[in-house]
């Protein structure tokens, strides 16, 4: 885990609870440095959509205290939490507002009340990192899904967020969206960005995330690195998740004695790494 | 969706790279020329240029430019025929037909203000439609932006524009999902049907202006929506047509 001594965001003892009584974050501590890939598991109605939501500040929490680059924020400075915390919807249609891609990428940035010229910049840059130049000129209604989540995408890189927020992002998605997407993450892991994505696909959480969090009814489960919490099978029936099967595969195979304990391999590119050293 | 929705041409055409702005003039002022013409000729040569425009340099084809003229020709057609047709006690024209003591007839006047008034009528769509068939809602708020058009104004008219095709994407959902379970089945059960759907349309929509909102703020929206619109300005070539366009209308309109 490449972790930097600065603390981006954290959260201090965060409760919220929606109009009609339910709890959706009870006592939430969390904090968050730069460049960590972070997976956030839970059954439905844990509470994720929520801890996001707060995260950027669009909800404001009944107690607790969220410090942002070391300044506390108040309902005055919610916009500093704004800029440093972008989300990506898990419905693109539902942040779509503009009637061309270019007008919505541009939106955050003319939000942030940026000169033209650096609103432009970063749109084009944002339009061609998701590879949406050619879309420039198009209006949402005739883009296809995969496209619609690439252009949700750009809106949130166009804010050059250093936190980034994806909310279920690979559940619309087809494989080849799927493996641009994690093209795409990986580009942003390089470039020391924090990713957290709120995900039911253990799999993915296990081969990508350096470190997890669980979430159930509204309390933090566990934080930890993949390899342990997916090990805790208590945590795992309490959480209703399923193990990773690289994970599943692993276990089986030390279990043969066909692979060395203590080694846990992530893809299957790794295993076999660590297999032919184990011949050696 | 919309694949033949004025909408989707306007997106599609080929004069899409126009200056916004142009098109609306050349547009709004062939029509300004069409209302103060009174000769058929020049109804015939705006209707002619217009429809060329739209079809040949737009690359709309014509059988679709039929299909949307015919919408208006209807109502054109109905409104000439009221105004051909003349009431009286007398028998005053040949063409006539008696109803009691009353005639219904045409005469040389009625039928020549009638020939009018849908030939006007003919060119001035046929010169709307070069704007509507060419120019997409978003650039047309680009100008009015432009005019200084109150902004509240142009905020509504941008989400109005995007929120009908979330409500016909959500309609569309739920009507398939209704008609997969046989809602539609007979007309007591389709007005049933129908009803239940256009409430929970209205819960839905409700929802979906919510989740907006937190999407808007979450990208620090506060109060003013602004967007940035691509400038495709005006080439020699397309400035040289306009005046000469707006020229010849000039010279057709001083010959009496």
């Amino acid at each position: 885990m490449s972790i930097d001594t600065e603390c981006l965001l954290s959260l201090n003892n965060i409760t919220y609870t929606y109009d009609d009584g339910t709890v959706a974050l009870a006592d939430v501590s969390l904090d968050i440095y730069a460049g960590q890939r972070i997976a956030v598991v839970g059954p439905n109605g844990a509470g994720k959509s929520t801890l996001f939501l707060t995260m950027n500040g669009v909800l404001t929490p009944d107690c607790g205290v969220i410090t942002c680059k070391g300044t506390t924020i108040e309902k005055k400075n919610r916009k500093l939490l704004r800029q440093t915390v972008g989300i990506v919807f898990q419905e693109a249609d539902d942040q779509m507002i503009a009637s061309t891609v270019l007008g919505e990428v541009s939106f955050g940035p003319m939000n942030l009340k940026l000169p033209i010229a650096e609103v432009r910049a970063r749109t084009d840059e944002a339009l061609a990192y998701m590879n949406l130049t050619g879309f420039k000129d198009r209006p949402p209604h005739y883009l296809s899904g995969g496209e619609k989540k690439r252009v949700s995408i750009a809106d949130v890189l166009a804010m050059k967020s250093d936190i980034i927020l994806m909310d279920e992002p690979t559940a619309a998605l087809d494989g080849k969206n799927q493996s641009m997407l994690e093209d795409v993450l990986e580009r942003l892991w390089q470039e020391r960005k924090t990713i957290m994505i709120s995900t039911h696909d253990v799999d993915f959480a296990y081969r990508w995330a350096d470190w997890m969090i669980v979430l159930c009814d509204g309390h933090i489960l566990a934080v930890g690195d993949p390899v342990t919490v997916f090990l805790n099978d208590e945590l795992l029936q309490k959480a209703s998740l399923k193990k990773p099967i690289m994970l599943e595969m692993t276990e089986y195979l030390k279990e043969k004695g066909l692979l060395e304990s203590g080694v846990f391999p992530r893809t299957p590119g790794e295993y076999i790494k660590n297999h032919r050293g184990g011949e050696r | 969706m919309g694949a033949n929705s004025i909408d989707y041409y306007a997106y599609t055409s080929n004069m899409r790279n126009w200056n916004a702005a142009f098109k609306l003039v050349l547009g709004i002022g062939t029509l300004v020329f069409t209302v103060a013409a009174n000769r058929l000729w020049i109804f015939a040569w705006v209707f002619l240029s217009m429809s060329a425009l739209t079809v040949c340099v737009g690359r709309l084809s014509v059988h679709v430019y039929v299909r949307l003229l015919s919408i208006p020709l209807i109502f054109l057609l109905l409104g000439a025929l009221t105004i051909a047709v003349e009431v009286a006690r007398e028998p005053l024209a040949i063409h006539k037909l008696a109803i009691g003591s009353w005639y219904l007839m045409f005469t040389r006047q009625s039928v020549s203000l009638a020939v009018h008034v849908t030939g006007k009528a003919l060119a001035a769509v046929s010169a709307l439609y070069l704007v509507t068939l060419s120019t997409s809602v978003s650039e047309i708020l680009g100008v009015l932006e432009k005019l200084h058009l109150p902004s509240l104004l142009i905020e509504l008219m941008h989400l109005i524009y995007r929120y009908i095709f979330v409500l016909m994407d959500t309609t569309v959902r739920m009507r398939h999902a209704a008609e997969s379970r046989l809602g539609y089945g007979g007309l007591r059960k389709s007005l049933r049907t129908f009803g239940q759907m256009l409430g929970n349309l209205f819960l839905v929509s409700l929802k979906k202006a919510n989740r907006y909102y937190e999407a808007m703020e979450a990208r620090c929206y506060d109060g003013g929506l602004h967007f940035l619109q691509e400038e495709h300005p005006v080439t020699v070539g397309q400035a040289v047509f306009g005046v000469c366009y707006f020229g010849v209308l000039l010279v057709f309109l001083a010959v009496r």
